[in-house]
Formats: structure tokens, C-alpha cells, sequence
């Protein structure tokens, strides 16, 4: 009943997920949150699902614990595959939300959930075929998984070409698993005839049946030659849905034929060594090259692919070895490398968000402020190594060292051991000089290099010493001579030795405009309240984060064009107009309730977090304008004032000569929020529950789900590198052998009886 | 009676075949593909039960269908097979005769040696069942028709008719080979048969969505080619790229 459940669970939830996020606002919230649980249920009742005591019927014409008189039984591969397949989809699930918000579910989730279910079906399924045709369905999952994110003929080019691989690979294998039996009677019925003799017509027929099973699994798992598709799902899929197209769909028809394979093919020990001398060669081919490309690669995703198609097209050795011993370590090995891969995958997604690049020389320096997706990627390292002991590194010895004989073997194992170079090639570069691209990503609150998490709090609060008369002005100064350094370099000399603390390279990097920032690729989204959407978030790092960002947002300060951005240079200082600085206070009164200098002056110096040549400040046309005292005369020139982008505002004199502060708005720009949850209604609640949010404070809206997504976009950075350090240590857990991974792998199930590892 | 009907499903079947990959029209094309996916799920001897039966037809119409359903903004012609009516039609008897002959092969080595005796295969293939060698041949003529859209495909909806003759032919081979088909995999062909046509159904509309015809584009292909374009543009005389004025 528990398997049935789980199918019944399963498939409702794929079709309630699939129908409800593309609708948007609150059904998508509840179709999201339905699927998550539904996951967490599948897990549940997989865990609980009970071996069947006998897969065929007995007497009463039932076949108690298992699903349609025998045609379904759990086991405890089944178990372990769907309870570790839902944990890192929900994983998977909550890391697409962070980067991309309710949109990034809309693929993802229902293809999961129907994952899940058609690896429950094939990996339970008492006889081959069953399991490869269910092995074919789950590999049509891809398709809303691919179309759901990305529009277009390429990305329909994209998923046409996933139906076939899908379904053509099974029906291949299909009429392998149909054929081998019945010629395997033949076999057996003139074995004392010898009919299967080196170089007769049985053991030919059963070695092109051997080869062809093994290159419908290479091409199923990407294997070169058959790489192609996983460029181009790299290039077109979400970053999230990655692991789910490349590791876990491609599971159960990598299962299912070496289970043909050692229970059907084995036995027989038919002479067809050219068949398996062939197998080992595209082996050999896939993991040299893959590991080679791999290293070499200049694209992140890319390389990650190679690296997933290396490690998983080392299960064709199963093929090669045709002995029934490999049926449990081609087993783990497949479910070790899914998980690990669903590490790295997940680790290149976030580097690649939050350093805003795919490209790995840019990639310099990232581990100093993201030290734990350094953890992170040690780990997978290790899983996917393993250590003396480990079923993963006993897997790789048994496939390799049954695959073929010295030296092969050795050599098999040498050249499964070459991804190793790319990810020192990653970890050698996360410690060289930061580029601009990892110098303006947002730090995990352990980051080295800058602020700790205690710190970088303090970091956040206002500045606290008396500033001289033109430091630390959020405004845009007329002249080429300003600049950040311009700003320390004229406030140095007023401020007492003690006070005034030389910045450190870090702050100073931090403080000053990107050394390449003229002529590079622009960011995204250059708006600073883009912050506030996930996918844009590492925009607005270079503003600071939570009060200084809202506080940003709230005064319509924006940054400028990479193109408009002027190199800093040290000049003279430039005196500011007493307006300007009139202005500066008033929006720190407005902001924090009294001028800076007033909070908390006993605090040090903290850098300016806004590069005085990359700000503007532009009005908010819709803010409400409380009156302020004493912020008469702003000038056209200090940059303080009203730019409109809109025609004037009610009064119809110009803003920019309006007796007016700069007003604290109690509504947020419309382009501050994602036009996806304006549009879909997905904001938590009104703009100013995000601004009190984001400032700390509770919400008038009662609403959690507000709180709760507030509260993750403004720990996105280091929920990210939770997740993925989450995975990474469910990877290791899983390659060093809990959870019995080995014995599991090693069990007989309902299509391959009577097997056994030993 | 019924033996020489089922051979003649057999042949429609294959006919239904050679019009989803020779037909111009892509709305004839996909009948075609519908006619070849019924008709193979009556090809069985003994006929399959009541369940499976309404299940195969089930899964058939219902992929069947929705495919035709993304066809409504499909243009009059799209690529078919480059061989023809009178090509594909040659290929498909050709195949259809050596699936046919390697059949009664087998089954004359499966009678002579008693190795199936008893059981349901010796005493359909091996008893010289000429349905079961209809189907054989029938699988191998719509596996062939369907190899060329599915390695070379030119075109998204045909590559996917491909599929569903794949469908078909692995669905005729399993009640040939494998005895009679348990009702579950009945069902799981059913349910693989609806399943692909709803993703054929999904790439077609997004291909008409996204160009407004069916013509399959290499993604990684054009962005490459796009992107040495724009470098070979951005820097004429560099020569390292490969093109120098």
C-alpha cells in the first residue's frame, strides 16, 4: 500500500504542480508549497515501504507487499534512491527558488515529483522490460523541466532532442532485454552442441546485443561521443534543473540494462570478448576525454557537464565486465555519482550567480568571500574520490578491476582518475587575486578577507564618526576629479590618527570602482532595488546590503552604467556645497531617526560602501514628500536633488528646484521588485514590509511567508552555500557508505533474481 | 480468420508507417503515425485481454491526439524523409520481409532444438505462428522507417512521429518475443505511447511558438556560429580567430 501511495502522491502532486505555479500568486505559492511537502511525503513512504516477503503469487493468486500481483516491490536500492532523490530535489527546489524565484519552480518541482515516480515504477518493476519502459517515461520529465524556463526553437530543439534520447535509448534497450532472453534459450538448450562457440552465430548475436546495451547507456548518460546534448542542455536549461536532466532522469536506464546485463547475459559466459574489448575502449575514450576537457574548460557549466558525463559513463564498465559481481558496485557507483554530481552541479550554479559568471578564469579569488562553497566543493571532491574503505572507492576498483585485465585495469583506473585536475584547477583559483567579478559578489558571513558575520553587521550601520565636509556623500559631484580614493584621501587629513584607521586592501578594493569596471560586460540589472529579486541580487552588492541598500532604494540612488563609471583617480578633494551636506543629513535623519554622526560615535570609521563616481540619485516619482525643515535650495549639480524621470510631480514646478527634502518613499519603485512577483503577485506583502524586513524589524503583515521570503533574500548569500554545502555532505555521507549503500546495491530485486554480489 | 486479418493489420500498420515519414503534410504525417500505433496494439497472438487492449488504444488516441491538437498553427508542408513515397515504401517491404524471414528462422531453431517447448513462445513463434512473424516483420519495418528522422532529424514534429514508430515497433517486438504481455506492460506501453505524444505535442508548439514552423535548429550550433561571428566582427584583422582581411 505504501508504494502505492507514494505513485498515487507522486503523480497527483506532478499534475496540482504543474497546473498551479505557471498560474501564479497565491495558487503558485500553494502549488510550490504542496510539491515540497508532496517530496518530503514520497521520502516518507519510500523510507517506510516494506520488502516483499515473495515477488510471485502464492496460492491465493496475490503477491502480498507489492504492487499489482508482483509487478511492483520495493527494495533497498528503491528505497535509498527515491529518499535521496527527493531530499536533494526539495534541495534543489529551494536553491532555484533563491535564484530565481516562484518562476524557477515552474519546471522543476512537477518534473521531480514525476522523477520520482517513474523511478519508483523501473526500479521496482519486476521483469526488464517494465523497467525500461518506465525508465523511458521518467526520461520525458526533462521536457517541462526545459520548455517550463526557456522559450524559443532552440530551447524546443533542445527538448526534441530530449524525447529522443529518452525514449529511443529505451526502446533500444527494450528490444535488447526482448531478444537476449529468447536467444538465451537457444544458448542454453544447445550448450552441449556448442552452438555458442567463439565466432558463431549465438555469442555474435549476443555480443552486439551486449555492445548495443552499453552504448544505449552511454548515450543515455551522455557519454562521448553522444556529449553533444549535454552542451546544449548546459547552455539552455536553468542552472537548477541541471542535476535533475543530467544525473537523475538518465538513473534508471542505467540501472535497468546492467541488470539485463548480469542477470540475463552473465550466466551465459558467452566467448564475445571483442564486444567487451570495444566497451572498454568508449570507456576509456569518455573518461579521458571528459576529464581532459574538463580541465582545459573555460565555461564553468560545461565543465561540470564533462565532469558528470565522465564519472557517470564509467558505469558502461559493468557492460565490459559481464560478470554478475559488478551488479552491486555499478549500482552504488551510479547512485554515489548522481549525488555527488547533484553537489557540483548545485556548486557551479551558485558560483556562477553569485561571481555573475560562467567563465572559470574570472573565477579567480572565489574562495575568500565564499568559503563555505569552498568546503563545499572539498567535500564533493572527497565523495567523489572516496577514501580507503568507502563504497565509493570500492565501486571504482570493482568496475575498473573487472572491466578488463592488467594492465588495462590499471590503466582504466588512471584515466577514471583524470577529472582530477579540474577540480584543482578550481581550487587553485579560488585563492589567487580576486577578479572584479568575485571582488563585487556578495560574502558569505564567514568570509575571509572582509568583514566576519559580527563585523559585517557593524559594517552595515550607518557611519558613526564626524565626517569631514565632503566625505562619504551618496552623491554624484561634477568633475572627473572624484572618486572614492579622492573621498579617503580629503578626509584622512581631518581626522585624528586614532579614528581614521588606514583602510585595508580588502576595504579599499571594496571601496573603489571595479579595475576593469570601464569596457566590461555590464551586470544584468543595474538598478540597485533590483537587489531585492533574487536573480539580480549580486547587482547591488557593490551598495552594500540590508539598511544601506534599502536606505539606497529609498533615496532612488542607482548605479550607473559600467560605461558611465569614471576610473578613479586621486585628485584634489572637492568641497561640497553646504546644500549637499544640509541634504546628506536630512536623509540620515530620515532614515535613522537623527544625523549619523549622532548614533553611535564612539564606533571607527567605516568605509564608504558607495563609490561616489558610480552613484546617481534619482528621484522616487511616486514617493510621498514629507516636509523637512531646513532643505531649502538644492542645486542642479549636487546630485541631490529631483532628477525626474517622470513629468513633474502634482505641483508642476520642476522637482529639482522644489524647497523640498529628498523624500523618504513609502512605496517602493516598481522596479525595485521583480516585475515576476509584481506581476504574479508573488510580493510579500506591501514595499514597506519588505523595507521593515529588510531593516530587521517585523512586518505589520502577518503574513509568514512574507517574513520567511524577506528573510531569505536577505540571507540569500549564505542560505546558498548552506544548500550547497548540504548536498555536498549528503554526497560524502553517501560515498563513504552510509545509509548501506553497498548492501543495498548489492540486493536482488524482482527483475534480476537470484543475484548477489559475492 | 483471424491470423490472415492480423497480418494484414500488420501490413496497414507499416503503411501507416510510411505515411507519418513520407507525407508532406505534417496533419497526414501524424494520422499516419496514429493508424501504425493502433493498429500494432491489435497485432498480438493470442490477442491481448480486454484491459490491455483499452489501454494500448487509450494511450494511442490520447498521444495521438494531442499531437494533432499542436498541429493547429503548423504550416501546410514541413521536411519529410528524403526518400520519398516510393522509398520509404521499398524500405519498409524490405524490412518487413527480413523481419518476416529472420522470424521463421528463429522459430525453426527454436522447434528444432525444444528449447521453448511448453511454453507460450514455442507454442506461437516456435508452433509457426504467422502472426507473431507479422509483427517481427511489422517492428522491424517501423523501426527502420523510423531511423532516419530520429538520428537525422530535420524536423522537431517528425523526429517525434519517429518516436511514437519506435513506440509502436518496440510494442510489436515485446508480444512477439516476449509471449503474451503481462497488463501491466500493456499499461506501461500505454502509458509511454500517451506520455511521448504529450512531449512530441510540447516541442511542437513551442517550436511553432518559438519560429513558427517545425524546422529542428541546432541550438549549440547557431550560438557558436553567432558567437564567432561577433568575434570575427569585433576584431576584422585578427587573424587568430581565422579570418584576416
Amino acid at each position: 500500500m505504501t508504494l502505492l501511495a507514494l505513485l498515487v502522491v507522486g503523480v497527483l502532486a506532478a499534475a496540482g504542480t504543474a497546473w498551479g505555479l505557471p498560474r501564479g500568486g497565491g495558487v503558485a505559492r500553494v502549488a510550490a508549497l504542496g510539491g515540497v511537502v508532496a517530496l518530503a511525503l514520497i521520502a516518507l513512504l519510500a523510507a517506510l515501504s516494506p520488502n516483499p516477503d515473495a515477488v510471485a503469487a502464492d496460492a491465493t493468486g496475490a503477491a502480498p507487499r507489492t504492487l499489482w500481483n508482483g509487478a511492483i516491490a520495493a527494495g533497498g536500492y528503491l528505497r535509498l534512491v527515491v529518499v535521496l532523490g527527493a531530499t536533494t530535489s526539495a534541495l534543489m527546489c529551494a536553491l532555484t527558488w533563491l535564484l530565481r524565484g516562484m518562476s524557477g519552480l515552474r519546471g522543476l518541482l512537477p518534473a521531480s515529483l514525476a522523477a520520482l515516480v517513474g523511478t519508483t515504477v523501473a526500479l521496482g518493476a519486476a521483469t526488464p522490460q517494465l523497467g525500461i519502459l518506465a525508465a523511458g517515461a521518467t526520461g520525458l520529465a526533462s521536457i517541462p523541466a526545459v520548455l517550463a524556463s526557456t522559450r524559443g526553437a532552440a530551447a524546443a530543439g533542445v527538448a526534441a532532442r530530449e524525447v529522443r534520447i529518452a525514449v529511443a535509448t529505451a526502446l533500444v534497450a527494450l528490444a535488447v532485454a526482448t531478444v537476449i532472453p529468447a536467444v538465451a534459450r537457444l544458448v542454453l538448450a544447445n550448450a552441449a552442441a556448442d552452438v555458442a562457440s567463439a565466432g558463431s552465430g549465438l555469442a555474435a548475436a549476443m555480443a552486439f546485443g551486449l555492445l548495443v546495451l552499453a552504448i544505449v547507456v552511454a548515450a543515455r548518460m551522455g557519454a562521448i561521443p553522444y556529449h553533444v546534448r549535454i552542451s546544449a542542455l548546459a547552455d539552455t536549461a536553468p542552472g537548477g534543473s541541471l542535476p535533475l536532466l543530467l544525473v537523475w532522469l538518465p538513473l534508471p536506464l542505467g540501472a535497468a540494462p546492467v541488470g539485463v546485463a548480469a542477470g540475463d547475459l552473465a550466466p551465459l559466459a558467452l566467448p564475445i570478448g571483442s564486444a567487451q574489448a570495444l566497451i572498454v575502449a568508449l570507456a576509456l575514450l569518455t573518461t579521458v576525454a571528459a576529464g581532459l576537457v574538463a580541465a582545459f574548460q573555460d565555461d564553468l557549466r560545461h565543465a561540470v557537464g564533462y565532469l558528470t558525463l565522465a564519472d557517470l559513463g564509467l558505469v558502461v564498465l559493468a557492460f565490459a565486465a559481464l560478470d554478475p559481481v559488478v551488479w552491486g558496485p555499478a549500482r552504488t557507483w551510479l547512485l554515489t555519482a548522481a549525488v555527488t554530481k547533484t553537489a557540483l552541479l548545485a556548486w557551479a550554479t551558485v558560483a556562477g550567480d553569485r561571481f555573475e559568471t560562467r567563465s572559470v578564469p574570472d573565477l579567480r579569488g572565489w574562495l575568500r568571500p565564499s568559503p563555505m562553497l569552498g568546503l563545499a566543493l572539498g567535500l564533493i571532491v572527497v565523495a567523489t574520490y572516496g577514501l580507503p574503505g568507502w563504497a565509493v572507492l570500492t565501486a571504482r576498483l570493482a568496475l575498473t578491476g573487472h572491466a578488463a585485465g592488467a594492465p588495462w585495469d590499471a590503466l582504466l583506473l588512471a584515466a577514471s582518475l583524470l577529472t582530477l585536475p579540474a577540480y584543482a584547477r578550481w581550487l587553485w583559483l579560488g585563492v589567487g587575486a580576486p577578479t572584479s567579478h568575485v571582488d563585487r559578489a556578495d560574502p558569505e558571513f564567514l568570509a575571509l578577507g572582509g568583514p566576519s558575520g559580527p563585523a559585517r553587521r557593524l559594517a552595515l550601520r550607518p557611519p558613526t564618526r564626524r565626517r569631514g565636509r565632503d566625505e562619504g556623500l551618496p552623491v554624484e559631484q561634477e568633475g572627473p576629479s572624484l572618486s572614492t580614493s579622492g573621498l579617503a584621501g580629503s578626509a584622512a587629513p581631518t581626522l585624528p590618527p586614532a579614528s581614521a584607521p588606514a583602510p585595508t586592501p580588502a576595504r579599499a578594493r571594496r571601496s573603489a570602482p571595479p579595475p576593469a569596471a570601464v569596457g566590461e560586460q555590464p551586470p544584468r540589472s543595474m538598478e540597485l532595488g533590483a537587489g531585492l529579486e533574487p536573480e539580480s541580487d549580486g547587482e547591488a552588492a557593490d551598495l552594500g546590503t540590508g539598511p544601506q541598500r534599502v536606505a539606497a532604494s529609498r533615496f532612488g540612488i542607482r548605479r550607473k552604467p559600467a560605461a558611465q563609471m569614471r576610473p578613479a583617480a586621486p585628485s584634489k578633494p572637492v568641497v561640497p556645497s553646504k546644500a549637499a551636506v544640509e541634504t546628506k543629513a536630512a536623509a540620515e535623519t530620515a532614515l535613522w531617526g537623527a544625523p549619523v554622526a549622532a548614533i553611535e560615535p564612539d564606533l571607527p570609521a567605516q568605509p564608504t560602501l558607495f563609490a561616489a563616481n558610480e552613484l546617481e540619485v534619482a528621484p522616487n516619482p511616486d514617493a510621498e514628500a514629507p516636509a523637512q525643515p531646513g532643505l531649502g535650495g538644492v542645486r542642479a549639480g549636487t546630485g541631490m536633488g529631483r532628477r525626474p524621470r517622470t513629468p513633474s510631480g502634482p505641483s508642476g514646478s520642476s522637482p529639482m528646484t522644489a524647497p523640498r527634502a529628498p523624500e523618504v518613499s513609502k512605496t517602493l519603485p516598481e522596479d525595485v521588485l521583480a516585475p515576476d512577483v509584481l506581476a504574479r503577485g508573488d510580493a510579500p506583502g506591501s514595499p514597506d514590509t519588505i523595507i521593515r524586513a529588510r531593516r530587521g524589524r517585523a512586518p505589520s503583515d502577518p503574513d509568514a511567508a512574507a517574513r520567511v521570503a524577506a528573510a531569505a533574500r536577505r540571507h540569500r548569500a549564505d542560505l546558498l552555500s548552506t544548500a550547497v554545502l548540504a548536498l555536498a555532505l549528503l554526497a560524502t555521507l553517501v560515498a563513504s557508505g552510509a545509509f548501506d549503500v553497498s548492501k543495498a546495491a548489492c540486493e536482488p530485486t524482482p527483475a534480476v533474481p537470484g543475484i548477489s554480489c559475492s | 480468420m483471424v491470423t490472415p486479418l492480423l497480418v494484414i493489420v500488420a501490413v496497414l500498420a507499416v503503411a501507416g508507417g510510411v505515411v507519418a515519414v513520407a507525407a508532406p503534410n505534417p496533419r497526414h504525417a501524424t494520422l499516419g503515425a496514429f493508424a501504425a500505433l493502433v493498429l500494432a496494439g491489435l497485432i498480438a497472438d493470442p490477442l491481448p485481454s480486454a484491459a490491455g487492449l483499452v489501454a494500448r488504444l487509450a494511450g494511442a488516441a490520447l498521444g495521438g491526439w494531442l499531437v494533432w491538437m499542436a498541429l493547429r498553427k503548423a504550416p501546410a508542408t514541413a521536411a519529410q524523409t528524403a526518400l520519398g513515397w516510393a522509398g520509404s515504401t521499398g524500405v519498409a517491404l524490405a524490412a518487413f520481409a527480413i523481419g518476416w524471414l529472420a522470424a521463421t528462422a528463429f522459430a525453426q531453431a527454436l522447434a528444432s532444438s525444444g528449447a521453448a517447448a511448453g511454453d507460450i513462445l514455442g507454442q506461437t513463434l516456435g508452433g509457426g505462428s504467422l502472426v507473431d512473424r507479422a509483427a517481427i516483420g511489422a517492428a522491424a519495418a517501423l523501426g527502420v522507417l523510423a531511423t532516419a528522422p530520429v538520428i537525422m532529424p530535420r524536423d522537431g514534429h517528425r523526429l517525434g512521429l519517429g518516436v511514437l514508430l519506435l513506440v509502436a515497433a518496440g510494442g510489436l517486438l515485446c508480444a512477439a518475443l516476449g509471449s503474451a504481455l503481462a497488463d501491466t506492460l500493456e499499461l506501461a506501453l500505454a502509458l509511454l505511447t500517451a506520455l511521448t505524444g504529450a512531449a512530441v505535442a510540447a516541442v511542437t508548439a513551442a517550436m511553432l511558438d518559438g519560429s513558427g514552423d517545425l524546422v529542428l535548429r541546432d541550438a549549440l550550433a547557431r550560438e557558436l556560429a553567432v558567437h564567432h561571428r561577433a568575434a570575427d566582427e569585433a576584431h576584422p584583422g585578427d587573424t587568430r580567430s581565422g579570418v584576416s582581411e
